[in-house]
């Protein structure tokens, strides 16, 4: 019990040093979050219709706080058209107990009680031209009304994207903002997911991340993505892992890959990379990723890596030649 | 071989050196000393010494010497040889002060017999004595020489008993134990040895000594070895007379890789054109006794060296530029990473390790380049490393690996890297005997073989280290000449 309290007040001490957040952060490089209409198919990169985020509000910030969205009607040059627009999606905000720690809450499928804690705001959002490409602003929701994670030193909320009908794809961000009609950040904020569904560049030269923090009982991840169409190279880094090439599934296919980490992995973050392939170049590919460790614990993904970007420290070693 | 008697009887005499010349023929098989040689010691008569009598083989003991003398005990009583000569006997002279020697007493009554006594050997500790005498023979039959082994009990010497291997047939006699106590090297002229006198050895088994073992002939002639001294750095020294003129010279050898290297004779004023026998040494070497007639009888010398002692030298390592570079966490991506190694004298490398020979010594910023093969991203100087090449730290001798016998061979000492060592002055010793001093010396090898040059330097002294020493030995061979 004693090395679950250090390894939280760590935790919470390296969250403490992050800045705020946009979601998906400049870190991350992810253009859109992506959820479809329920009536999608899977193959078009949504597996679930269902993304949850989990926002975060340091303990020290007491000031309202506002989940905005960008992009959150389905209908703007932005999202992904399948016929005509017929799309309409909802936006949940939960606080409160259980909000996260809810087991249902922290697992990668919308079954049972996953809408776990207070609901605090709900819309739905279809093609109303007043949704497209601007920012909606939910709250202001006072912070103590968040569910407090001691853990991870703050209150959390929880936003649940689902797609409720239609077949179209939904590309949207968030943004935790102090400001109802502007993104001021809130100091020491973050956001987490355990599964991430995300649009890919149409730009070979980008390259996507996303930083799960591995915690310290991990000896072993497994790493499933879906829907990659093939579409270029997962690689994972850290301080002590210059790159390691996952298997890229295909598309409407689950790949996983597992593999070992470095004690030096544990109780810190990767960087898992999508670098897209130039030829054939596929355009507005939409992926699926989770990460499980041996027990078969999800792995948060931060939108602002706890502890910095994980930077693989080169060094020189010598020897006599033989 | 020179005869006396006792009691009527003949014995082979192994005390006395002035034996009849013997002209060989036979090729020399003893390496003697080159030409070209310094002087690096300095010695003197003993003042103990005596002008008219025999005195020699000394050895340490209590801040002192033990030696052979036949000088007379006692003027009212006199023992003679029928050849009319004096016995020789075990005597001490202490050391009283700093040059200034007590006068030399009969060691014990109790080592004393009515025949010849000594050479002798102590064990380390002083208290055992190991001493070559005379074993009594019945009538017409010849006083074969022994060893035999008294200890120091209450104050006084034990009655002597004899070694194992003395026997009725043969001589056995100038003893010398090893520092440790494990080993007793002897001479005898027992059967199916190399000829006259050989020197053997007998190693501790248990209780007992072991079996005697010949050192075989690369120490070993068909003449008469003499005088051994085992040395506690592991040194044999022993005189043979197996020469053209027949006169004893001192040697020494040395077992490397559990073989006795071929006798090196040592240089003068060691050695003359008389007989020099019974060297002993201290543990540095820095000083130590011979025996010489060269002044008509059998006298005591000591002598200090000038010239340092190197001992436990290192084999000359090569000094190798060569060297491998790798990214050390060694968790790497070829797959989609590569490396490119600048390694900081022009030299640019591609490759998961960069493997480079420098031309010189000198400090090199080695810096590694990462290309990520997935986004072509050039990530310079990911790290670098200030890599400090230097030789290795020893004295370097540099000079053929070959040459032939005759030809000048040229020893080059400027390669040396020891760090804060002021260097005094360098000193070599050519593995045959001859030792030379400077930086560079030339040497011509009359014979082949293989000999073992050795470097030494002596540093400048400094407060805080006083004097050091450091050395290396390189081999080298010599074939044949042209």
């Amino acid at each position: 019990m004693k090395k679950i309290i250090l390894i939280s007040l760590f935790l919470a001490a390296l969250i403490g040093h992050t800045p705020a957040q946009p979601v998906p952060t400049e870190e991350e490089n992810i253009p859109y979050l992506v959820t479809f209409g329920g009536d999608a198919c899977p193959s078009w990169g949504d597996d679930n219709f269902t993304q949850t985020f989990f926002f975060l509000v340091p303990e020290e910030h007491t000031d309202p706080v506002y989940i905005r969205v960008f992009n959150p009607g389905t209908g703007s040059s932005i999202d992904e058209i399948n016929g005509v627009w017929n799309t309409r999606v909802n936006f949940s905000i939960y606080g409160g107990n259980e909000a996260w720690s809810h087991p249902d809450a922290q697992e990668t499928e919308p079954v049972g009680n996953y809408r776990s804690g207070n609901q605090m705001a709900s819309k739905t959002f279809g093609s109303e031209p007043e949704y497209l490409e601007t920012w909606y602003t939910f709250g202001p929701f006072n912070p103590m009304e968040g569910e407090y994670v001691e853990k991870f030193g703050g209150h959390i909320f929880k936003v649940i994207a689902q797609g409720v009908e239609g077949d179209d794809g939904n590309l949207y961000r968030y943004y935790l903002s102090t400001d109802p009609d502007e993104n001021i950040p809130v100091e020491g904020g973050n956001a987490f997911a355990y599964s991430y569904t995300f649009r890919l560049w149409n730009d070979p030269q980008q390259v996507s991340h996303i930083y799960p923090f591995i915690d310290e009982e991990t000896v072993s991840l497994k790493v499933s993505n879906f829907d990659w169409d093939y579409d270029g190279e997962i690689r994972v880094a850290s301080t002590v892992r210059q790159g390691k090439l996952l298997t890229v599934s295909g598309d409407d296919d689950w790949v996983v890959d597992e593999f070992e980490i470095f004690p030096e992995e544990q109780g810190a973050t990767l960087d898992i990379q999508f670098h897209k392939q130039e030829s054939p170049l596929i355009r507005n590919n939409n992926a699926v990723i989770n990460i499980r460790n041996q027990y078969g614990d999800l792995q948060p993904f931060f939108v602002v890596p706890i502890g910095g970007v994980p930077q693989y420290k080169y060094s020189i070693g010598v020897k006599r030649r033989e | 071989m020179t005869l006396f008697t006792v009691q009527g009887r003949l014995t082979p005499d192994i005390f006395n050196k002035m034996g009849k010349r013997i002209t060989l023929t036979a090729a020399i098989l003893l390496c003697t000393c080159a030409a070209i040689s310094q002087e690096f010691y300095s010695i003197e008569r003993l003042p103990v010494s005596s002008d008219r009598f025999d005195d020699f083989s000394p050895v340490f003991y209590k801040n002192g010497i033990v030696f052979t003398s036949n000088r007379t005990r006692n003027f009212m009583i006199s023992r003679l040889t029928m050849e009319g000569e004096n016995f020789f006997n075990i005597y001490h002279a202490g050391k009283e002060e700093e040059e200034k020697w007590s006068s030399p007493k009969l060691l014990s009554r109790n080592l004393s017999s009515n025949y010849h006594d000594g050479p002798v050997s102590f064990s380390p500790d002083g208290n055992t004595i190991y001493f070559t005498r005379n074993i009594p023979a019945n009538d017409g039959e010849q006083a074969r020489l022994g060893i035999f082994i008294s200890r120091y009990i209450n104050g006084s010497w034990s009655e002597a008993k004899p070694f194992p291997y003395n026997s009725a047939d043969y001589n056995v006699g100038h003893p010398s134990i090893s520092d440790d106590g494990s080993e007793l090297y002897f001479v005898s002229d027992m059967p199916r040895g190399q000829g006259g006198l050989d020197i053997y050895v007998c190693s501790v088994d248990g209780d007992a000594w072991g079996p005697p073992v010949n050192l075989g002939e690369t120490v070993n002639s068909p003449g008469n070895e003499k005088f051994p001294f085992i040395h506690p750095a592991g040194r044999l020294y022993f005189s043979t007379d197996h020469n053209e003129k027949g006169n004893l010279d001192i040697y020494y050898t040395e077992r490397r890789n559990n073989r006795w290297i071929n006798p090196i004779a040592l240089p003068g004023p060691f050695n003359s054109e008389y007989d020099d026998f019974g060297y002993v040494a201290s543990d540095n070497f820095d000083e130590g006794y011979f025996s010489s007639n060269r002044d008509e009888v059998d006298n005591i010398y000591s002598f200090f060296s000038t010239f340092p002692v190197f001992s436990n030298c290192d084999s000359l390592q090569l000094n190798d530029y060569c060297f491998v570079f790798y990214e050390e966490r060694g968790d790497v991506d070829t797959a989609s990473f590569y490396f490119e190694w600048d390694m900081g004298d022009g030299t640019k490398i591609d490759g998961l390790e960069a493997e480079h020979c420098f031309d010189t010594t000198g400090t090199y910023l080695v810096r590694l380049n990462v290309i990520d093969k997935l986004t072509g991203e050039v990530m310079a100087n990911k790290a670098s490393y200030n890599f400090l090449l230097e030789n290795i730290e020893q004295p370097y001798i540099t000079s053929v690996d070959t040459a032939f016998a005759g030809e000048t061979v040229r020893f080059d000492s400027k390669y040396t890297f020891l760090k804060n060592f002021q260097i005094d002055e360098y000193y070599w010793d050519m593995g045959d005997g001859t030792k030379a001093s400077g930086e560079v010396t030339e040497h011509i090898y009359e014979y082949p073989g293989i000999y073992d040059v050795t470097l030494g330097v002596k540093s400048v002294p400094d407060p805080t280290f006083g004097t050091r020493k450091e050395c290396v030995y390189k081999t080298i061979v010599i074939i044949e000449e042209k």
